[in-house]
């Protein structure tokens, strides 16, 4: 090995350390291995046969001496023994994903694993013999779905056994001997859709039963089981620890929700028509709901008496008293958004995976009573409605980059995301509406800052019109910035120059006359006209106080005083 | 001001004596707030059942993260034992090799150029060995000691008690010659540091902490 060579695994037997290592020539890798057997005492052999593309392609290297990597653009899988340098291959199907070795140190047993999006299987192999001949054993057959997962353990009579952790946290207990399951567990867990990663501690009991208990990492989501004899012991909501962003979501209010039909009748109408639509409401409300109010009275002031505990809502879309019930919902780093309850210690609701790949979240709203809105760098919404667990809609544009989002008021209750869309064909900036139209009636001037590429910022007022498909992205030439550069910008709407006298910063104060013509910040100011503020009114001096005239601008030299050009007016 | 009705009010405080005082604020801590602890998504290779004690049966889930975070599981119910975050070990090294080993009574950990010894039972650090190089893969040998293999592709055997680099086999890389380099041993008490010229002549500072 020298310093081309790319050190991978290391492999530690008794005897000797095995160091697995890939050699690069030209455009690939060979494999390699080194054996060390004491102080200056290695040998390093090239497997002038292998072609590994990456490093990525090799699988495994472990107990009991083997290493394992995949060939041929993933067609063939090469099993190598370290000790006795043997090596086998075995072609790999089409649509494999996913390969794993299973293996303990002390046993010449092992087992691959295999998983395609649709179905996963397993073969057991051996290493036998002085010359550690690698050879396959058995087949298990497959089972129509996956991920699932397999470990190996060994168990306190010595032998291995490989254990198959399948959906709903069934699983199945292989010895070596034979491609059936020795011992099957069913599961009933409706949480395990699918088993990732697992490891296993199998118990042998004396009348050929076993005790499992496994630790499972599920799949889609990325929780995790303790699975003690096909039955879940406990979970771990390790999904929560990908969280990247997160909103609160208020939960309904019992005593508005009902007559929020009736307060907006009332909004709607002159003074007087509320006022009788209000006195009818309240005379309904004391006939339908008086007497069993009344009744209660009695036995609500003794139970404040006598200290019984106050129901509280636990459950349900409701919110407590004193409002602390609140739901969070947060998206995950793997593409997927979970609902927590805040006042049931963090417990999650629910769930929703794979939604968005990459997770590169522009906006995050609530944009109505429980429904919650996401916007994605690419363009893709997703609207959920929390307090079911739901989508409740989804849209992909295509060929749109969000650059910015932001809250603006709909249509009734509910709000809608507004995002600054770039187009990528066109690198045309407009606007574009997320959850549903404007509200048009009601004053929707919105002014957006957007910063170009080099550095500077445009003002813009995105007009509103009737129909707000395709809503107009206008120039405000009263109140906002603007650079000289506009003309050098090449992915900004086009716009009308401007004529008018232009601000680059718009100035708080007055500055000082004799700086007119240097840059304050830096920047050149080229066609820029700062506007001359008008000096305030002086106080005229006496003869005595009248300063040098140098000192004075010439603009501000004062003229000499009406009181002594006349001096026979004194007196 | 003078109550008009003053015997009124009199009795009217002697009535709310006459019912003992029921209210009781409930103090809602932990009913309120909560603190939920994780560790985050199991490496396949570091993830494993172990004895803490290796005299005793029982046995904790050990697990290394993608947060890179090393973490023991007590399996009767999912509380975290012990966890500890080896994040900043792996900044600017490659963060795909890191691994958790177990070893008697111990749990190594592999990060960045880093080695670290974790009890196994309540997550001290028992030693912690920088070595000049990134890690790419450690076993634990029959002796307990730690063969680790560097991205130069040499091979060190570090003592498993003390966390001292016992053997050091260079003689794989060949012809290359390593730049001048120092080591830094972590021994508890004294820190060693060692540099190594072409010429190979050694000179050795110590520093006592």
């Amino acid at each position: 090995m020298d310093r081309n060579d790319i050190p991978h695994a290391l492999y530690y037997s008794p005897d000797a350390t095995y160091v697995v290592s890939l050699l690069p020539q030209d455009a690939i890798y060979r494999v390699q291995t080194t054996t060390i057997r004491g102080i200056g005492k290695s040998d390093t052999k090239t497997l002038s046969g292998s072609v590994v593309s990456n490093l990525r392609s090799i699988i495994f290297v472990g107990g009991p001496g083997i290493a394992l990597w995949h060939e041929d653009n993933g067609r063939t899988l090469v099993l190598l023994s370290l000790k006795g340098q043997s090596m086998s291959t075995t072609p790999v199907p089409e649509g494999v994903i996913r390969i794993e070795c299973h293996t303990s140190p002390s046993h010449d047993t092992f087992l691959i694993s295999f998983d395609t999006l649709h179905s996963s299987w397993a073969e057991i192999w051996k290493i036998e013999g002085e010359h550690q001949i690698l050879s396959k054993i058995h087949d298990v057959p497959s089972k129509p779905y996956s991920p699932t997962s397999w470990s190996a353990s060994v168990a306190s009579n010595g032998e291995i056994y490989f254990t198959w952790n399948l959906r709903s946290g069934a699983s199945e207990i292989y010895s070596g001997s034979s491609n059936k399951p020795v011992y099957e567990f069913a599961g009933n867990s409706t949480e395990i859709q699918a088993a990732f990663l697992s490891v296993s501690e199998v118990i042998p009991r004396p009348d050929r039963t076993f005790a499992l208990r496994t630790f499972l990492t599920s799949y889609p989501d990325t929780n995790t089981h303790l699975i003690l004899n096909g039955a879940v012991s406990w979970k771990r909501p390790e999904s929560l620890a990908g969280l990247k962003a997160a909103i609160w979501v208020e939960l309904l209010d019992p005593t508005t929700e009902e007559v929020e039909g009736e307060l907006h009748v009332e909004e709607s109408q002159n003074v007087l028509a509320a006022y009788i639509h209000r006195v009818k409401r309240h005379v309904h409300e004391l006939m339908v709901y008086g007497p069993a109010w009344a009744a209660n009275l009695p036995t609500r002031i003794i139970a404040e008496f006598t200290g019984a505990k106050t129901e509280t809502v636990a459950e349900g879309k409701f919110r407590d008293a004193f409002g602390f019930r609140k739901l969070i919902v947060g998206i995950t780093s793997n593409g997927g958004i979970v609902g927590i309850d805040f006042s049931q210690r963090g417990k999650v609701l629910w769930s929703l995976f794979n939604l968005f790949t990459p997770v590169d979240i522009k906006g995050f709203y609530e944009i109505g009573k429980g429904v919650v809105g996401v916007v994605t760098a690419q363009g893709r919404y997703v609207e959920v409605d929390v307090f079911e667990g739901k989508i409740t809609r989804k849209e992909s544009p295509p060929d749109v980059t969000v650059m910015s989002t932001s809250l603006v008021s709909g249509v009734g209750d509910k709000k809608v995301i507004m995002a600054v869309v770039k187009s990528s064909s066109t690198g045309e900036i407009t606007v574009k509406y997320y959850g549903g139209e404007i509200n048009t009636s009601a004053a929707n001037d919105v002014y957006l800052t957007i910063p170009d590429s080099f550095g500077d910022v445009h003002g813009y007022m995105v007009e509103s019109k009737v129909h707000t498909r395709n809503p107009h992205l206008r120039y405000d030439t009263n109140q906002l910035t603007h650079s000289p550069d506009l003309h050098r910008q090449k992915n900004l709407l086009l716009l009308p120059p401007r004529t008018r006298t232009n601000h680059l910063h718009a100035p708080t104060h007055p500055p000082h006359p004799n700086r007119l013509h240097r840059p304050r910040h830096g920047r050149p100011l080229r066609h820029v006209q700062i506007p001359q503020p008008k000096p305030p009114p002086r106080h005229h001096p006496t003869h005595r106080q009248r300063r040098h005239r140098l000192s004075v601008p010439p603009r501000l030299r004062l003229r000499r005083s009406p009181l002594l050009r006349n001096p026979s007016s004194r007196g | 001001m003078r109550l008009p009705t003053a015997s009124l009010s009199r009795l009217l405080s002697l009535s709310l004596l006459a019912l003992p005082c029921l209210a009781v604020i409930q103090d809602e801590a932990y009913e309120v707030d909560w603190h939920i602890p994780l560790v985050g998504l199991s490496a396949p290779a570091s993830t494993f059942f172990h004895r803490p004690q290796p005299d005793s049966k029982a046995s904790l889930i050990y697990t290394l993260t993608d947060k890179k975070v090393l973490a023991a599981i007590n399996p009767r119910d999912g509380a975290i034992v012990w966890r500890h975050s080896i994040a900043k070990d792996v900044i600017g090294y490659d963060a795909a090799s890191t691994k958790a080993r177990p070893a008697e009574g111990k749990v190594l950990s592999a990060a960045g150029s880093t080695l670290r010894a974790w009890d196994a039972t309540d997550g001290r650090l028992l030693w912690a060995a920088e070595l000049n190089e990134g890690i790419k893969d450690v076993r634990v040998s029959k002796e307990q000691d730690a063969m680790v293999l560097c991205a130069d592709g040499s091979v060190r055997k570090v003592d498993g008690v003390n966390g001292d680099v016992i053997e050091h086999h260079r003689d794989l890389i060949g012809q290359y010659e390593p730049p001048p380099h120092l080591i830094v041993w972590l021994p508890i008490t004294k820190m060693w540091i060692e540099t190594i010229f072409p010429t190979h002549s050694i000179t050795r500072q110590t520093l006592h902490m």
